[in-house]
């Protein structure tokens, strides 16, 4: 074990020292605190080398303090739980964290593949495009795994994740996004009027620069006066206070997308926690406080292990109470650096020098660092660096070079608020000359934009801009405003030469380094005519992956800016889009993966079944009784068989309540059902069902069903399984824009009626066993395609129709629901001694097919009635919806694909759904393509397999062979068209 | 750090339970009080009134005098005694009572041919939230607000949580009825299960398993 902690001062900082915690790094143990980053550990321990770079594996240390970071990218935690590309600086320390290095093999010291520095002419801009074109062959075999495997950060983890995830939706007035000083003025100005306000910040820790600069606010330390304002916010019903929670994106009407890291900061989430939260929030209005980043400036060896950000070095001196270095350079643009260099020097930390860019600074500044023992280096810029940590800088100075021994370089080129949510709707950030940075231009409505965000980089100024949006929205909202005392803290100065690229100095210079990409880079882009922000972009990845150019973008553009000669707005620069940081897709699936991916939905007898030991399959939301295997019965083929056999020669029972079911009511029903169906319903006689087929507006079928007349102005509809939402939502459509003169009520009795069919010789003699003794169901009273309401089981209200998908004499019996299963049990009980067989619906697909219906397989969504065989049912009297698209010249095609049956010319050939038809002797092509079949099954009444499908002009082709081509399966033989009614064509069992 | 399986009951509280089963009735998540109380039954008199062509207003009025209820076309929910008249759409009207069997009867007695009426108690099965974490927990799954600042007693909503239908009003200060399709019982408990453990949640039902 190291030293513990011996970066680490004698006192300040937010940290808990009564709270140690520890926790390893690539195998080693260290110490930390609460209120530590996994960087402020690292860096307290004197851990600088932290990870090697993407591409050429360049040994790399921690750059920022935030959610910025490119370089800091390390695995957390192990097994199940590992998770790739973590970013230190935002990772909560906790007890017993588990964290590795990424991208190095054998070892973080001993990199093998840092070679890839020497290759690294090779490696630049557009490599990937010119390198790995050609031949097309070695993709796949040679560069996609050499590319995976030398380029590719960390490792996912190989297990389901253990952890649970939740979606969740919050509504308020107004939303504060972020917890700086202008975000907690905001939300207090808001919170008091008692306007509902949300108040987010993706730390852990309210106030943002507040707790990492030396600030007074209304005489308490910043950080002191930030717990104080969120302890008020805290104790507001009306204000919810989320820390751990990013607010990554800007949606439609007021709606946020936001991620809470519950149990992110926990070795496993507590107890029945979720690890995170994905919150959705609709906002009245919203405020941005999401303050800025700072970029660096690029010279030659700036990604060596010890350059870090000037702010960072800030935080983490006054925030952790740790110091980066032993000996710290700053070199910088701007004054803003050189206070936090200052504040930094009066906690503790060795400032060796200052390095400015510019020949004229502030005196006050350079009298403050003098006193502080402080060299000034005036006029002078960063030109190499050495070391593989940080150990020497090369300074170029008006009076000539000179070299610093230091073992950290603090890097500030100026601030970039950050903008990213203001542009989610396609807003462009515009140039604002003085502080040398983009700003937010057009924000998405009801979004206003607060503090340093705003480009407003005084404090004084982010206070008193935070309480005014604050107070603004409340009050837009309608919300008396009660005055605020807002804090006066004085504007410091920002003072700022702009400057970016040390263009003399030595050595590889990075603007991008998450993604490697050079100075050079970015000339070779130019001199390759890349040279709009976008195809830098893409060209050079500069600004993609998990930082998003977030210290990179502004530099790359402004270099590319001066090759061209353009001005910056001149040369513009890429917008944002959601997230704004990485979301996890756990976060995005919820509670909803797995089995619970989707509801599942239940029939009335799924516990009836079950005992039956039914197999079950999905059918689409439902869980239906797919076949009833038996003892002894070696595949589901033979269980399918006996199931079959059974309708077939005497009974069997299937619960079909998963039909669509839509009661319609009034006197223009008739009429209604006129115009949703080709064919006709207000003739239909009272006590009758009527099979129906509708069409979408474009001529296709839609769905069928059978539709029942129960009184003059009563019908009920039956719809496939598969459409009854979508049929109900078309029928709802039709009566409220299509129609709405018509008096026609509907509802969905889908849930409130169990139905179950039986099918067989025997079947009607079963439900004269059930039916109340009232209820007269032989053929004269109950004929072929009659409905009539009745009660069975002794006073259980009931609707019978008398209907067959089978083509056996079947029925179909409707009770409450809550009856189902007690009416499965009578039927299995009335017919037992006919051997009465429960079916799934894999038997109801074979005898379907045997009586050559169609159904789902067929009802594509791309056939039209014609198609099917239908066409006939198409009344010409009336109009209905499809009608007119129905008729196209391309629907009444006679070549186009018609409705027929198949046998294979060798009996004992296996069908396959899905096989292509093509005329004997045609080459097997896409030209020659005659059609498919849509459906096979098995056929116990005929011993071989039949199947169903859609042939160029089949109807007219009964008797002729066709070859069914099966590229998937590599099969092919011969298949003899053949009317599409396996069994009993002309009808017989149906109405006897 | 021991890592926690899709077995481990003191992280998955669906643990154990099969999806296609109503879990049984029970104390899940957290220990202690629980924050959510589940009860559910299948309320046996619902039917649904929709009112024909041009008579919203007047089967509004007819449904008033009728059952004695404070009703508006609106989405709210009118409790008198035994009786609730939930508005779930312009002009649809969910009533349930505890004690008309034929409850469809009465209301095609009542309202005439100014509504079609449709009997639905077998359709639903109703689920009786109480407790001071329930709107936390419907956060997790409704899509509309819920605040208990906004969403006031008798206030009601026909709309999706979870990706399932539901219909619910707030019965009182902390306590919720909702109206879920029979068929998704399984699924919406499973939902409740899984959101509300971090409060604890008791459940009480009838432990049919498939409500068959």
């Amino acid at each position: 074990m190291s030293r513990p902690d011996k970066n680490r001062l004698a006192s300040g900082g937010l940290i808990d020292r009564a709270a140690p915690l520890s926790f390893r790094f690539d195998g080693h143990s260290y110490r930390g605190y609460a209120g530590d980053t996994l960087a402020s550990a690292l860096l307290a321990n004197g851990v600088r080398l932290v990870g090697r770079s993407f591409k050429y594996h360049r040994p790399r240390g921690i750059f920022s303090a935030g959610a910025e970071e490119p370089n800091a990218l390390v695995e957390l935690r192990s097994g199940a739980r590992r998770e790739p590309n973590t970013r230190a600086t935002v990772v909560e320390l906790f007890d017993g964290l588990e964290a590795t290095s990424q991208n190095r093999w054998p070892s973080l010291g001993l990199d093998v593949l840092s070679v890839n520095r020497f290759l690294s002419p090779f490696l630049g801009a557009g490599f990937y495009y010119k390198t790995f074109m050609w031949p097309a062959s070695f993709w796949e075999k040679l560069y996609e795994p050499f590319i995976r495997r030398a380029a590719g950060l960390g490792r996912a983890a190989e297990e389901a994740d253990p952890d649970h995830y939740e979606k969740a939706t919050a509504f308020c007035d107004v939303l504060v996004i972020g917890a700086g000083p202008a975000g907690l003025m905001a939300a207090l100005a808001a919170g008091r009027t008692g306007a509902r306000v949300i108040l987010a910040d993706e730390d852990f820790l309210p106030g943002g620069r507040l707790n990492a600069e030396r600030r007074e606010v209304h005489g308490r330390a910043g950080a002191a006066y930030a717990a104080h304002v969120a302890a008020e916010l805290a104790s507001l019903p009306n204000v919810r206070l989320m820390t751990r929670t990013t607010v990554f994106g800007a949606y439609d009407s007021g709606t946020y997308g936001a991620l809470e890291r519950v149990g992110d900061h926990l070795p496993v989430p507590a107890p029945f926690q979720p690890r995170q939260r994905l919150w959705r929030i609709i906002a009245r209005r919203a405020v941005l406080a999401a303050g800025a980043t700072e970029r660096p400036i690029v010279f030659g060896g700036n990604d060596r292990p010890g350059v870090m950000l000037a702010g960072a070095v800030g935080t983490y001196v006054q925030r952790h109470a740790v110091l980066p270095g032993r000996h710290i350079a700053l070199f910088a643009n701007n004054d803003d650096a050189w206070r936090g260099m200052l504040a930094a020097s009066e906690a503790g930390a060795r400032v060796e020098a200052i390095i400015d860019v510019r020949e004229e600074v502030s005196p006050a500044l350079v009298e403050a660092a003098r006193a502080r023992d402080i060299r000034v280096l005036a006029g002078s810029r960063v030109i190499a660096t050495q070391g593989r940590k940080l150990r020497t800088v090369d300074v170029a100075t008006p009076r000539g070079r000179e070299q610093l021994v230091v073992d950290t370089l603090a890097v500030s080129g100026g601030w970039s608020p950050a903008v990213h949510l203001t542009c989610h709707h396609g807003g462009r950030p515009v140039w604002n000359e003085a502080i040398a940075a983009f700003v937010p231009g057009a924000s998405p409505a009801g979004l206003t934009v607060a503090g340093a965000a705003n480009g407003s980089f005084g404090l004084g100024a982010a206070l008193r801009e935070g309480a005014a949006q604050g107070a603004e929205a409340a009050e837009a909202l309608g919300f008396p405003v009660p005055p605020l005392d807002v804090p006066a803290v004085e504007d410091e100065a920002f003072a700022l030469q702009p400057f970016w690229h040390v263009a003399d100095s030595k050595g590889a210079a990075f603007v991008d380094l998450q993604n490697d990409v050079t100075a050079k880079d970015v000339g070779i882009a130019h001199k390759e005519g890349f040279r709009s922000v976008e195809h830098l972009k893409r060209y050079t990845t500069l600004g993609m992956a998990t930082d998003q150019g977030r210290t990179s973008n502004v530099t790359g553009l402004a270099i590319m800016a001066s090759l061209t000669g353009a001005s910056i707005p001149e040369t513009g620069t890429t917008i944002f889009r959601p997230p704004y940081t990485p979301v996890s897709l756990g976060a995005l699936a919820g509670h909803h993966r797995g089995k619970d991916f989707r509801p599942v939905r239940l029939t009335p007898t799924h516990e009836w079944a079950a005992r039956q030991g039914a197999v079950f399959v999905e059918t689409g939301a439902w869980l239906r009784a797919q076949y009833f295997p038996r003892k002894g019965e070696k595949d589901w083929l033979e269980t399918v068989t006996r199931e079959v056999t059974a309708v077939r020669s005497s009974v069997g029972l299937i619960d079909v309540s998963t039909f669509g079911k839509i009661d319609l009511q009034g006197p223009d029903a008739g009429s209604f059902l006129d115009r949703v169906y080709i064919n006709g319903f207000s003739a239909l006689a009272v006590g009758k069902a009527r099979y129906g087929v509708m069409l979408r507006e474009d001529g296709m079928v839609m769905d069928d069903g059978t539709t029942a007349r129960l009184g003059p102005e009563h019908y009920v509809m039956t719809t496939t399984t598969a459409n009854a939402a979508k049929v109900y939502q078309h029928l709802e459509f039709c009566l409220q824009v299509l129609w709405p003169e018509l008096d026609v009520a509907i509802a969905s009795i889908s849930e409130q009626w169990a139905q179950i069919a039986i099918a067989g010789p025997r079947s009607r003699e079963v439900l004269a066993r059930v039916v109340d003794a009232d209820v007269d169901v032989s053929n004269e009273g109950l004929p072929f395609i009659g409905a009539v309401e009745g009660r069975v089981m002794g006073g259980v209200k009931a609707r019978l129709f008398r209907l067959s998908f089978s083509g056996e004499l079947g029925y179909e019996i409707a009770v409450p629901a809550r009856h189902g299963a007690a009416l499965a049990e009578a039927l299995m009980a009335a017919g037992e001694e006919f051997g009465i067989t429960p079916y799934g619906t894999e038997a109801l697909g074979v005898m379907r097919i045997e009586k050559g219906h169609v159904s789902g397989n067929e009802l594509s969504g791309q056939t039209a009635a014609r198609d099917l065989g239908l066409g006939r049912m198409a009344s010409t009297k009336k109009d209905y919806i499809g009608r007119v698209m129905a008729g196209r010249p391309g629907l009444v095609d006679p070549a186009r694909p018609g409705f027929v049956g198949f046998r294979p010319v060798e009996r004992a050939r296996r069908l396959r759904a899905g096989a292509h038809f093509l005329s004997l002797g045609a080459k097997p092509e896409t030209a020659n393509d005659e059609g498919y079949m849509t459906s096979v099954a098995y056929s116990p009444h005929l011993g071989h397999w039949i199947g169903l499908g859609l042939l160029v002009r089949g109807p007219e082709r009964i008797g002729e062979r066709v070859r069914a081509y099966d590229p998937v399966r590599g099969e092919e033989f011969e298949v003899e068209v053949c009317a599409p009614g396996f069994i009993d064509p002309e009808g017989e069992r149906l109405r006897g | 750090m021991a890592d926690r399986s899709s077995h481990d009951p003191l992280h998955d509280p669906l643990a154990g339970i099969a999806f296609d089963r109503v879990p049984p009735a029970g104390a899940y998540g957290a220990a202690g009080e629980p924050g959510v109380g589940v009860s559910t039954a299948e309320e046996p008199f619902i039917a649904l009134a929709v009112a024909r062509q041009g008579h919203a207003a007047s089967v509004v009025e007819r449904l008033r005098r009728a059952l004695g209820v404070e009703l508006a076309d609106r989405p709210h929910a009118a409790i008198e005694g035994g009786t609730t008249v939930v508005g779930t759409a312009p002009g649809r009207f969910l009533v349930l009572s505890r004690s008309e069997p034929d409850l469809a009867g009465t209301l095609r007695a009542v309202l005439g041919t100014e509504a079609a009426v449709t009997e639905q108690g077998d359709g639903y099965v109703t689920f009786d939230l109480s407790g001071p974490r329930v709107p936390d927990l419907l956060a997790k799954g409704a899509l509309v607000d819920l605040d208990p600042l906004v969403f006031r007693v008798g206030d009601a909503a026909t709309t999706v949580i979870a990706h399932i239908g539901v219909t619910l009003w707030r019965t009182g200060e902390t306590s919720y009825r909702l109206l879920v399709a029979r068929s998704l019982e399984a699924a919406f408990t499973r939902f409740l299960i899984a959101s509300g453990a971090e409060y604890g949640l008791r459940l009480e039902n009838q432990g049919s398993g498939g409500r068959g």
